[in-house]
């Protein structure tokens, strides 16, 4: 399933309106705007990433020298795809040269049925609160395949326009045959929407019936991957992407089906939310006393995986189940060798206290709600956050672009975070003789000798969203051996992975940033992984796997009582390590 | 020539006829227990990806082709050497169905003795004197000692290794629990038509 898909990384800017010529950065990066100019929030960025050593050689190569970043990029990244069985990425990007953009994959519009924004306001809420690309991802049904998703398009091409520093994709929240939802990406081109339009006639579950639980539905669902692929291989599209959304919410996505729609293309079939949106839905209060964080109040089905507790039907400090156990599901994925990243978002439809309810259009006949109607009082039984207000996935970008963009997604080159809960991470695995790592990369050498782990986090100074300045706690370090495919494609735990160890962090470091240097004892030929887990320590409590594998990890999510501000967490993506000898 | 039906233990009837929709069987479940009941326990279960149900009657098995006819599903009895009757497809539900259900290892209470006793808010430690449930089990670590359970009037205990047990989770503030099932859970999405 190996292909090329020819990112032209730096050029793609010109599509469809709204960032001509050289490259908008965002302005918190972009050297050209004095610090005079900035609002205070990025100015405030700026110096995050100034502190945690990620803001001179990224903004200035991908501004002054566009041509630096993607070549750098054509010439070391692999973007994880190839063998079947094991997709240990060879990228080799130091991440003091890249652009760390904060996005959201999972965002819905008047042209869902149960959502009410016009494109404009989720992309003017998103740019306001800090968001450097997003993906507008309305529901796959059949009036979505016929009318929307052709009808929003000149909508994302004004928004474009309006906010030339926001990146806005065009996607699809696909109705995944036999399964959950999840995020298609495509490249903004010439062919997106007739590319979207087709899929989703083709292959979305609502639109096909084929959202039932069987064989031949989970081979649609793969079939429709492959379709993506193709796509991309007869450059119809630049570039496509899925990530699974709410795996875990109603036990519908077997570990099979995971393994599954990776293995057929790990290309395009890179992750899965680690954490979900809605998480205002149990914040106290009229309307929300038995839902669940992130709408995470579901009994199994008969559509259900049989093998899933329901310790996975909840959330974990508002983490999907998949993820926040340690040894879990994910890390058994990661255990294989396999690429599979996650990613958190806003899912936003409705926004906890916001004014609006749903326009009156007929969204069956015009394919869109209409404009929503600002009734004057906050609603507070919404669930949902504004894009970037409180779920961001950081994505490390060669330069600032859609296929920069999509390219870090694919190389896992991400960590997640909830209510701004440090300012910027930079994370590099190094052994010396050979290149270091950052998220998503693999360390390769012919022995493992001396591995170190190197951190660098510029702490959280000044409000967030909520008011609150977040203080990071705790840092994890989570440790899994890569054992290799499994022969049961319905694994879901992996026995040799743990927390190895558990830092404080300390008030008020040097500098305002928290350095760590971790050396990682390894019998030189184990090849493994490393990733990170951050707190603010409020609610801690062993995990599912007991706590001489996870101590002090995430405590499940009460029902009607999840305050998502005072439980704030962070993980990254992998950093592989293998031996080549 | 006739099943043998009785034998060591009560009697239970497991039934089946495809359901995927779950609230489609317990309509059909709550029409089993008004025709044959009373009944000690009624059940739900998956079995291969479709809802089937069981109930434990607390007198004898009514005649299993009549049943299988006037209800248009798969039949079986237990104890019984005889298979399930009614249609083909759906036999092998009706029988594991009330094979989990007799064995006690498996299956979802949606009626219990004692049922109409668990409603408001009351001690967790009070749960097993008043109805048939052994034991309240707090999911994911859940402390469940000294807790207060609100039972929103929607008590689905599970059958798990022999015992009735209440799977709880936590609600609202001050360590109170609520059954794991929600009576209303959030649907995925108003309208995918």
């Amino acid at each position: 399933m190996s292909h090329d898909h020819g990112h032209d990384h730096g050029h793609d800017h010109g599509h469809d309106g709204g960032h001509e010529g050289a490259a908008a950065l965002p302005a918190a990066m972009d050297l050209a705007v004095a610090a005079e100019d900035l609002s205070a929030a990025q100015l405030g960025r700026r110096r995050f990433l100034q502190r945690a050593g990620l803001l001179g050689a990224a903004a200035a190569g991908a501004s002054l020298l566009p041509g630096f970043a993607g070549a750098a990029a054509a010439e070391t990244e692999d973007d994880g795809r190839g063998t079947q069985g094991q997709g240990f990425g060879h990228e080799q990007v130091d991440p003091q040269h890249l652009l760390w953009l904060t996005g959201d994959h999972h965002i819905h519009t008047q042209y869902s049925p149960d959502a009410q924004y016009l494109v404009s306001q989720q992309v003017n809420k998103a740019t306001q609160y800090g968001l450097d690309w997003m993906v507008i991802t309305d529901h796959g049904s059949v009036g979505h395949a016929k009318i929307g998703v052709e009808k929003v398009h000149p909508d994302i091409v004004a928004a474009r326009v309006d906010n030339a520093r926001t990146l806005v994709f065009q996607g699809l929240e696909w109705n995944i045959p036999a399964a959950e939802h999840g995020t298609v990406i495509v490249a903004p081109g010439e062919n997106d929407v007739a590319t979207l339009k087709e899929f989703e006639n083709t292959y979305d579950g609502v639109v096909t019936k084929t959202t039932a639980s069987s064989p031949e539905n989970e081979a649609k669902a793969r079939a429709g991957i492959a379709f993506l692929g193709a796509q991309v291989k007869s450059k119809r599209i630049a570039d496509a992407l899925l990530l699974a959304n709410h795996p875990a919410r109603k036990g519908l996505d077997s570990p099979h089906e995971i393994r599954g729609w990776r293995d057929t293309d790990p290309s395009i079939a890179v992750g899965m939310e680690g954490a979900p949106g809605h998480q205002a839905a149990a914040i106290p209060g009229s309307g929300h006393t038995t839902n669940g964080r992130g709408y995470y109040d579901n009994a199994p089905s008969a559509a259900s995986f049989p093998g899933y507790p329901k310790e996975s039907y909840v959330t974990y400090g508002g983490f999907d189940w998949m993820t926040s156990t340690v040894g879990g599901l994910w890390d058994s994925l990661l255990a294989e060798g396999k690429n599979w990243w996650i990613s958190a978002n806003s899912d936003s439809h409705q926004v906890y206290g916001d004014t609006f309810a749903p326009g009156t259009a007929d969204i069956a006949t015009t394919g869109s709600r209409g404009a929503p109607v600002d009734t004057g009082s906050p609603i507070s039984a919404y669930g949902d956050f504004w894009p970037g207000y409180y779920s961001n996935t950081v994505v490390g970008s060669t330069d600032f672009s859609y296929g920069a963009v999509m390219a870090g997604i694919r190389a896992g080159r991400m960590y997640v975070m909830h209510g701004g809960l440090v300012g910027a991470l930079s994370v590099r695995l190094v052994q010396r003789g050979v290149a270091p790592v950052t998220l998503g990369g693999t360390l390769t050498a012919p022995r493992l000798n001396n591995v170190e782990l190197q951190v660098d986090i510029a702490l959280a100074d000044r409000p967030n969203f909520h008011g609150d300045v977040p203080k990071l706690a705790k840092i994890d370090v989570i440790i899994g051996q890569v054992t290799g495919p499994v022969t049961n494609q319905d694994t879901l735990s992996a026995p040799k992975t743990r927390v190895v160890e558990s830092f404080p962090v300390p008030s008020n470091p040097a500098g305002n940033v928290y350095s760590l240097r971790y050396p990682i004892r390894t019998d030189g030929k184990t090849p493994f992984y490393v990733r990170l887990r951050g707190s603010d320590g409020n609610r801690l409590g062993p995990g599912l796997g007991g706590a001489s594998i996870d101590p002090a990890g995430p405590v499940v999510d009460a029902l009607g009582n999840a305050d998502p501000w005072k439980d704030l967490w962070l993980y990254t993506n992998p950093i592989f390590a293998v031996p080549t000898r | 020539m006739s099943a043998v039906v009785g034998g060591v233990g009560p009697v239970v009837l497991g039934f089946a006829a495809g359901h995927t929709d779950r609230a489609e069987l317990e309509h059909l479940l709550a029409d089993v227990v008004q025709r044959y009941g009373p009944v000690v326990l009624a059940c739900t279960h998956v079995v291969d990806g479709r809802w089937a149900g069981s109930v434990q009657l607390t007198g004898p098995a009514p005649d299993a082709a009549r049943f299988a006819d006037e209800l248009g599903v798969a039949f079986a009895v237990r104890p019984s050497s005889a298979g399930a009757v009614g249609e083909h497809a759906w036999r092998s539900g009706a029988e594991q169905a009330a094979d989990r259900m007799r064995s006690r290892s498996e299956g979802r209470a949606v009626v219990f003795a004692g049922q109409d006793r668990l409603v408001g808010e009351m001690p967790v430690d009070d749960v097993p004197g008043l109805s048939a449930i052994d034991a309240v089990v707090g999911i994911a670590g859940t402390p469940t000692a000294g807790a207060t359970l609100v039972t929103r009037e929607f008590v689905r205990p599970v059958l798990l290794a022999g015992r009735l047990v209440l799977e709880v989770r936590p609600i609202g503030a001050d360590g109170a629990v609520a059954p794991f099932e929600v009576p209303n859970p959030t649907p995925c999405c108003a309208d995918h038509g």
